[in-house]
């Protein structure tokens, strides 16, 4: 694949009627068994001496189980959650765990598998915020690009050669993926503007947000469109259980512990709105480092 | 239109590599090999330098920087090696408080290996062009600790230093000017920082007609031709595969920039822009000189950035 990128002279953000990525089909699988086993040299020793520079010790038990790479968690997604017909222009891979073969690169894999001849990148080291970033970046890209689909693709690794965290909000207790596609809507029929009324997602990362003002602060950019249309709310682990959902007639689901960067978006697939007709809010926070992300878009638009 | 707003770089000591050889595993025959078949004498290298200390240590040399942390929106790191820590340890995010980068968000860009770098740039440059604040900057991060062996040498390709840059970027403000951006991905499917002899075969042979047809490419998207490019800042690679590029390219090899190669090694994704801090230092470049810096991936990814000084 070429991807060429000319620089705007313009900033596409004074151009609001770029297009914009839209949710068009969400699927997560989780992979309780794999096949690969993580001991080839290369990715033993990275993963060995990470850890010794870190101080933690490695875990004995964890070496010779078998699971699955990022890649061999795409293939079935892609396969599922794309036609063959349907070129993509950008996939961005995103994880807070490392692959089970962290030595080896997934893109390349996951590039031969994919229709078309995209873009493909990967995002790492924010932790739950991986996936947001992704999201936010395909958006960008199309904004600025004119791409007219791309794929995220969301991992979560649960073999770790060392103790893995206890914390709630960081806790990975099972491998699973998540194939998020976006595509631009098509031009309106009355506006003519491709991707107009403001039918794509959004993603907004918000930083120093005290732990008790994580969701009013997530809330706050949010179309009142959105908020005013009794939304889907998917809250990550990340957030406080306790805090309240100020927005009435949401209906609210509170993703469990365990899946740091796939758990919403299974929460997602998982909602009972076949159409994709309601709003939808996607909130998470990581308490250490006070970040939260939100994510939303306006439901699919009622033609009379 | 993205600028490089300035560039600062952190260069540890550098260890001859007749000593270094033997500690990253060579031969006396293969460090004869390196040496005198690729170019590479000295390597950047600090053993005592954690991950955190080194981007802490190129950042520390923008001027540009202080004073203006509350617009940095952005801090990305550019990764060769994928997973940096052990999750969920962040070397990065200890950098972001370090520096009192408050509002950032921090993240690494992967999967084009070595070549991230150029990537993380324009990424950035999207991620400034489609912000809100019209002051907002991004802070790249480039160049890594060689901590493992898989991640010390690319047998037959370069020994790698860790030498490292810290890269300032706004979306208009003045600096070089980024006219342009190609990369190519040639899928060598279960590539990482190792390959096996056929996946090096292959690689071998798709190397400099693919870096040749990126190079060409950004300079036709920048609007201009081969030889209005002053210099190519490259990747501090074998020298022999540039002899192989320049000549498919039809320019001379005194227009690629090798003086570092024997200095320090190939620094993963951090290269082009120590070439950068040198050649502008030693004020090789005039303003208005347009050039290009390239970088390499094994998986294998090509790419090229044409920017004006």
């Amino acid at each position: 694949m070429t991807y060429q990128a000319v620089t705007p002279r313009h900033r596409p953000f004074a151009t609001p009627d770029r297009a914009a990525l839209a949710l068009h089909r969400i699927g997560h699988r989780v992979f309780p068994r794999g096949t690969t086993v993580p001991d080839d040299t290369a990715s033993a020793a990275l993963s060995s001496d990470l850890a010794r520079m870190a101080s933690m010790p490695l875990d004995p038990r964890a070496a010779p189980r078998a699971g699955s790479t990022f890649a061999e968690m795409a293939a079935p997604l892609v396969a599922e959650f794309l036609e063959p017909d349907e070129s993509v222009d950008l996939v961005v891979l995103a994880s807070a765990t490392p692959d089970l073969l962290p030595a080896h690169q997934a893109a390349p894999s996951v590039l031969e598998a994919l229709p078309g001849d995209p873009l493909a990148f990967g995002i790492t080291d924010q932790g739950r915020g991986a996936a947001f970033t992704a999201v936010d970046l395909a958006q960008r890209c199309a904004r600025r690009h004119g791409h007219r689909r791309a794929v995220v693709l969301l991992f979560d690794q649960a073999l770790l050669p060392y103790d893995g965290p206890s914390d709630l909000s960081q806790r990975v207790d099972a491998s699973a993926a998540a194939a998020v596609v976006l595509t631009a809507p098509p031009p309106d029929r009355i506006g003519g503007r491709a991707g107009g009324s403001g039918r794509g997602c959004q993603v907004r990362h918000q930083a120093t947000v005290p732990p008790d003002e994580v969701l009013r602060r997530a809330f706050a950019p949010v179309d009142p469109e959105v908020l005013g249309n009794s939304p889907d709310v998917v809250l990550g682990a990340g957030v406080d259980p306790g805090l309240p959902v100020p927005i009435p007639g949401a209906h609210v689901v509170r993703d469990a512990p365990g899946l740091p960067s796939t758990g919403v978006w299974r929460a997602v697939a998982h909602r009972n709105d076949p159409g994709a007709a309601r709003p939808l809010i996607v909130v998470d926070a990581n308490p250490v480092t006070d970040e939260v992300w939100t994510f939303w878009t306006t439901g699919r638009p009622t033609r009379p | 239109m993205t600028s490089l707003v300035e560039v600062a770089t952190h260069l540890p000591p550098r260890v001859p590599l007749t000593t270094h050889g033997p500690v990253i595993g060579l031969t006396q025959v293969e460090t004869r090999r390196y040496r005198r078949g690729f170019g590479f004498e000295h390597i950047c290298w600090d053993p005592e330098l954690s991950e955190t200390d080194l981007m802490l240590a190129a950042a520390a040399g923008l001027a540009g920087l202080r004073g203006r942390e509350h617009q940095v929106r952005y801090l990305i790191r550019a990764r060769t090696v994928r997973f940096p820590s052990p999750y969920p340890r962040s070397p990065l995010d200890d950098v972001r408080r370090a520096l009192g980068l408050r509002q950032a968000q921090a993240f690494a860009v992967t999967e084009h290996a070595c070549a991230s770098g150029l990537l993380a740039v324009d990424l950035a440059g999207t991620l400034l062009d489609t912000d809100p604040l019209p002051d907002a900057l991004a802070l790249v991060l480039l160049g890594e600790k060689a901590f493992s062996k898989p991640a010390q040498l690319m047998p037959g390709v370069a020994v790698m230093g860790e030498a490292a840059s810290a890269v300032l970027v706004s979306a208009e403000g003045a600096g070089d000017r980024v006219m342009s951006f190609t990369t190519r991905t040639v899928p060598l499917p279960n590539t990482g920082p190792c390959l096996n002899s056929d996946q090096y075969a292959m690689f071998g042979d798709i190397y400099p007609p693919a870096l040749a047809d990126v190079v060409k490419s950004a300079v036709a998207s920048a609007g201009i031709t081969l030889d209005d490019l002053a210099l190519i800042l490259p990747h501090n690679v074998n020298a022999l595969s540039w002899v192989k590029t320049v000549k498919r390219l039809g320019l001379p090899l005194e227009r690629v920039f090798l003086d570092n190669l024997p200095r320090m090694g190939h620094c993963f994704t951090a290269d082009p822009f120590l070439n950068y801090r040198t050649v502008t230092e030693s004020r090789l470049m005039r303003p208005g000189d347009y050039y290009a810096m390239t970088s390499v991936g094994l998986g294998a990814t090509f790419s090229a950035m044409v920017l004006q000084h």
